[in-house]
């Protein structure tokens, strides 16, 4: 059992693998005992609330693969490479170098201590990330290593089932023509978790129909879910207030949040359809 | 009699412990250590409320570095605490009635050896029906709490006929008004080391707000002689009132007896709010009734509050309660109804506003609504109804004149003028809105309550001006008052001065720092010891210099001859004089109290403040950012203007958590939110841009009592304000704090299908 400050952290063993083949080893070696570790900022807080710290941490700050930043070239199309050990700090302080959507979602994660250590990867991985629904709504990938070999997968795909793979980083299309929206609802200002996250995007055709239309959300209790049947509803059509009220209602049923002691999945749902339809009133009039 | 005042600058010093704080020099109680020093650990129930079975600590006992485990049977005087009556056990012996009950404590070489030990007791449990609602608590059939039943206190006031009145009236608004259970939340979690000393005594290291009050405790729970015990209870990195009662001190003492080592204890944030008190929830059930031209006629006032498992200051606080319920308005008839019940939820007590907040919310929620019945201004309405300079007290006792509520609502009419002026949100889907509310505040413990004052001055043999108060510096800011007192009367400097508080071996009695009454009684001190205190001075300088005593006066680090000329240093002074006697002012005397006061507790000095709060509120989510929260204080003159400033500002912020987010939740008598990361607190990010603070300084001719507190009133009248800001955005109206979005949302959802674009 571990809490604050108790001797059991200070047993533990933290491994400084160079490679993502000694990375996997140890990770394989250890089994249950062992725990890959980045920022370690939310590690940190469930060791806090009693958790197991496990005896072996799997420190990836050396792994060259998960540095920097750069563009690549995929099957035609640009894109933004992220090493998912880049740091939330560097992407909110960045936007030169990342898209607006990004450096708008890492703006608004925790608080300068955390987004200082804490990483992209690290915020995807946890599977609550506010990085997700922006991610999602930009179409990005993941290079993942999975102890054979390194691949590709969509966010969107990673999401459905629990990966355990390594995410080397996150690959995102380049693309400045969509419209987008990001937004973020906790129960105060700052450095708190999400209540609910929403992000979207979209293009509009010259017919001032909507297209390629992404809309994602997630919270702090509630897995990411993208809203295909939302999505599928704007997708082609021009706005009007009728069918944005259809829009408003398909979100409200296909949103699947969760209660916790804090707000009802009915109150985030409320809060989903209304960001959702607002925004995109906004953006496409 | 008005205050001297000196130049607004001295009164805008930097406080004296300021810089220690900011470059984290200063050294809190909790982070002294000691040669040999054991640390310790309490074991706490996991059951809300349960029968002991066994308690076993065989195995616990046997960890290498564990020092002694303490159980009841280990107490050697009264196992019970409790600064109104000892009715809650320092160990447990047979039941538990919350998860803070404490029924073991570890001494051990480490922290983690201590937690570990704790784990290793053995207790065994039968767990008993576990009551969380006060209602269902005094049904006859509800299991007893304590030998008398489940009702802590009933406090009761009555003047006029309220059901005839209620016939009178041409408007009736009733409401409940649900106030939550709200976490002090100090940086400085308790703690603090307990140090056994060679000739048999005890010294406690552990802040609290009065040192001479935890002495009497601990000498009665440890069966220890009061002299034979030392309370070093300063600097506290906050308090609240939430470090007035016994917290760690008794396991502290216990543990360092049984293994003569000193003996840290420091709450982590977990067990800090597991077994530390709380505001208390309260529902507030008020049937107010006017006539058409909006005289209020008849007041009704049912209080209940929850005060968990056990007394602490229970009944004082509901006794404060009832008497702000008919707050600054004049109302013949009224009939005020309070209850205090045991629950198995935790520990309710003493905390900033004293049960002022939670009836100030449902009072001004009161005035609010009846304006809107008779459509007529909320502020003429209050106007109306107020009280004026010769009013009597709100139970109809005799208080100092006054022109406190007055002041205070004119002073926020013209705020309110300047602020409806600007320019609302432009942005679509949010609307913004202004409220405003008033509160009265007493000072002081209250009528038929022990309330002693006192303060000493003396001149040491370094040369020093030495004041000693048996105050405590909980962040507040009493450094600060103090020095800047002492400048102003001696016109000394700040190293001519020598403060000691906190300290039971060397600090006269001067009764608590809580209920808004250290500054005013600080005030009150000085002025009935400085004429003594200066002519004892300026006499002997007189003896060493030779040059006549109407010539000289004291000044910067000296006595001052005919204003201009430094013709002794103090340092000079006490090396000439070091055979003579010392020189030492002493006085005592009591906290005013109203001289025919029919309900105890009930005050004779207030306060009062008007708040104005302007919100802004997403109608899309429901979320409320106060935009800005001004605050007018009638208190009397200022002492410390940064200080002043700071505790309306702090209390103003505390008030905005308790009105949109902080809410220590119970489910079944367990802490919902254990940590800093569910419980939360306000940031910078949630601090509005703008926040003035107008003092109203003024006096009636004739006061005597100098200035009153500002420790609580910043608290009490933000909630109201804030909601009547809300009503004002939306036209939904609150009656539940902390506002949940949730409700906000669904009545602004209940208006229909919106036109997106």
């Amino acid at each position: 059992m571990i809490r604050q400050g108790t001797t059991s952290l200070i047993d533990t063993c933290v491994w400084m693998p160079t490679s993502l083949e000694e990375a996997w080893d140890l990770k394989k070696k250890y089994g249950e005992n062992a725990a890959f570790i980045a920022g370690g900022t939310l590690m940190q807080t469930h060791w806090a609330k009693g958790l197991n710290c496990p005896s072996h941490l799997i420190s990836l700050d050396h792994m060259n693969e998960m540095k920097g930043w750069g563009e690549e070239l995929v099957n035609g199309q640009t894109y933004t490479r992220l090493g998912a050990g880049i740091t939330l700090d560097f992407c909110r302080q960045n936007k030169n170098l990342f898209h607006p959507l990004l450096v708008e979602a890492a703006k608004n994660i925790a608080a300068p201590a955390v987004r200082n250590r804490g990483t992209i990867g690290g915020n995807i991985a946890n599977g609550f990330g506010d990085m997700i629904p922006a991610l999602l709504a930009m179409d990005a990938f993941l290079t993942l290593y999975d102890g054979n070999s390194t691949h590709s997968l969509p966010l969107s795909d990673y999401i459905k089932t629990n990966n355990q793979s390594l995410i080397i980083s996150v690959l995102v299309p380049e693309d400045q023509t969509k419209r987008f929206f990001y937004k973020k609802l906790c129960h105060r200002e700052a450095f708190t978790p999400s209540v609910i996250t929403v992000a979207g995007s979209f293009n509009l055709n010259e017919k001032r129909k909507l297209t390629a239309v992404r809309l994602a959300l997630s919270g702090g209790s509630t897995h990411p879910q993208r809203l295909y049947e939302s999505e599928q509803l704007l997708e082609g059509s021009t706005l009007t207030n009728n069918h944005l009220q259809k829009v408003y209602q398909v979100i409200n049923e296909e949103f699947i949040p969760s209660t916790d002691p804090f707000s009802t999945a009915t109150y985030k749902r409320l809060v989903a359809s209304n960001w959702v339809v607002s925004e995109i009133a906004r953006l496409a009039t | 009699m008005p205050i001297q005042t000196s130049s607004l600058d001295k009164k805008k010093k930097i406080r004296p412990d300021g810089p220690g704080k900011v470059t984290g020099e200063l050294k809190y109680l909790t982070d002294l250590s000691f040669p040999g020093m054991l640390y310790g650990k309490i074991l706490r129930s996991t059951e809300p409320h349960a029968e002991i079975q066994s308690i076993s600590t065989e195995l616990a006992k046997q960890l290498p570095g564990v020092r002694a485990i303490v159980t009841y049977e280990d107490v050697p005087g009264l196992n019970g605490f409790g600064l109104i009556f000892p009715d809650q056990p320092v160990l447990c012996e047979d039941r538990v009635r919350y998860v803070g009950d404490a029924i073991a404590a570890v001494a051990a070489d480490t922290i983690e050896i201590a937690d570990e030990a704790l784990q290793l007791i053995q207790v065994v449990y039968k767990k008993l029906p576990v009551i969380i609602e006060p209602e269902k608590a005094l049904h006859p059939n509800a299991p007893k709490l304590h030998p008398d039943g489940n009702l802590l206190h009933r406090a009761h006031y009555s003047k006029g006929d309220v059901e005839k009145g209620f016939e009178l009236c041409t408007h009736i608004v009733e409401g409940t008004y649900e106030l939550p259970r709200q976490m002090h939340a100090y940086m400085e979690t308790e703690g603090g080391v307990i140090v056994p000393e060679v000739d048999g005594n005890l010294t406690v290291y552990v802040g609290t707000q009065h040192g001479f009050k935890d002495r009497y405790q601990l000498a009665r729970i440890l069966n220890m002689n009061e002299s034979d015990i030392r309370i070093v209870s300063s600097p506290m990195g906050g308090s609240f009132g939430g470090k007035d009662e016994l917290n760690v001190q008794p396991y502290g003492a216990l543990l360092a007896l049984a293994t003569n080592c000193p003996v840290k204890i420091h709450n982590t944030r977990r067990e800090s709010v597991r077994a530390g008190l709380k505001r208390h929830p309260m529902k507030i059930t008020m049937k107010t009734g006017v006539d058409d031209t909006g005289n209020i006629i008849s007041h009704k006032v049912k209080i209940v509050a929850d005060t968990g498992a056990y007394a602490t200051l229970g009944p004082a606080v509901l006794d404060f309660a009832v008497e702000h319920a008919p707050g600054p308005y004049i109302i013949p008839n009224i009939e005020i109804e309070g209850v205090s019940v045991f629950t198995n939820n935790g520990v309710a007590g003493e905390f900033r506003g004293f049960g002022g907040n939670q009836v100030t919310f449902a009072l001004e929620g009161q005035m609010d609504r009846l304006a809107e019945r008779l459509q007529m201004d909320p502020i003429e309405f209050r106007e109306k109804n107020l009280r004026q300079v010769n009013s009597p007290g709100p139970l109809g006792q005799k208080v100092a004149p006054t022109s406190g509520a007055k002041d205070v609502l004119e002073a926020i009419k013209q705020k309110l003028t300047n602020i409806t002026n600007e320019n609302d949100s432009l942005e679509k889907w949010k609307v913004t809105g202004t409220g405003v509310a008033i509160s009265i505040h007493g000072g002081g413990l209250g009528a038929g309550r022990m309330d002693p004052a006192g303060g000493r001055l003396s001149f040491t043999s370094e040369g020093k001006i030495e004041v000693a108060f048996g105050f405590e510096e909980c962040g507040q800011g009493l450094l600060a008052v103090i020095e800047t007192l002492i400048m102003e009367e001696f016109h000394c400097m700040e190293d001519d001065i020598h403060i000691v508080i906190g300290d039971t071996d060397s600090v006269p009695v001067s009764g608590s720092s809580t209920a808004s009454r250290a500054t005013s009684m600080v005030w009150n001190s000085i002025q009935r010891m400085k004429d003594t205190f200066r002519s004892k001075i300026l006499e002997r300088a007189t003896k060493v210099t030779g040059l006549p005593v109407e010539d000289l006066c004291m000044g910067p680090n000296g006595i001052w001859f005919k204003d201009d000329n430094l013709c002794i240093t103090f340092v000079e002074l006490a090396e000439k004089t070091l055979h003579e006697p010392f020189i030492k002012v002493e006085t005592s005397f009591d906290f005013p109290t109203s001289p025919d006061a029919v309900v105890d507790g009930s005050h004779f000095l207030y306060a009062f403040s008007s708040v104005l709060a302007k919100v802004e509120v997403d109608l899309l989510t429901g979320k409320i950012k106060v935009l800005t929260l001004d605050q007018a204080i009638a208190a009397g003159p200022v002492v410390s203007l940064l200080g002043y400033q700071g505790q309306i500002e702090g209390g103003g912020i505390m008030a905005l958590g308790y009105s949109l987010m902080e809410e220590a939740k119970m489910e079944n008598g367990h802490y919902v939110n254990d940590n800093f990361d569910t419980y939360l607190i306000p940031t910078i990010q949630d601090v509005p841009f703008v926040m003035n603070v107008e003092a109203i300084e003024k006096l009636q001719d004739g006061d005597i009592y100098g200035p009153r507190g500002v420790g609580e009133i910043g608290t009490i009248a933000v909630a109201p304000a804030i909601v009547k800001a809300i009503h004002d955005a939306t036209g939904c109206w609150i009656s539940k704090l902390p506002v949940s979005r949730e409700v906000l949302l669904e009545h602004l959802s209940s208006r229909g299908e919106k036109r997106w674009i």
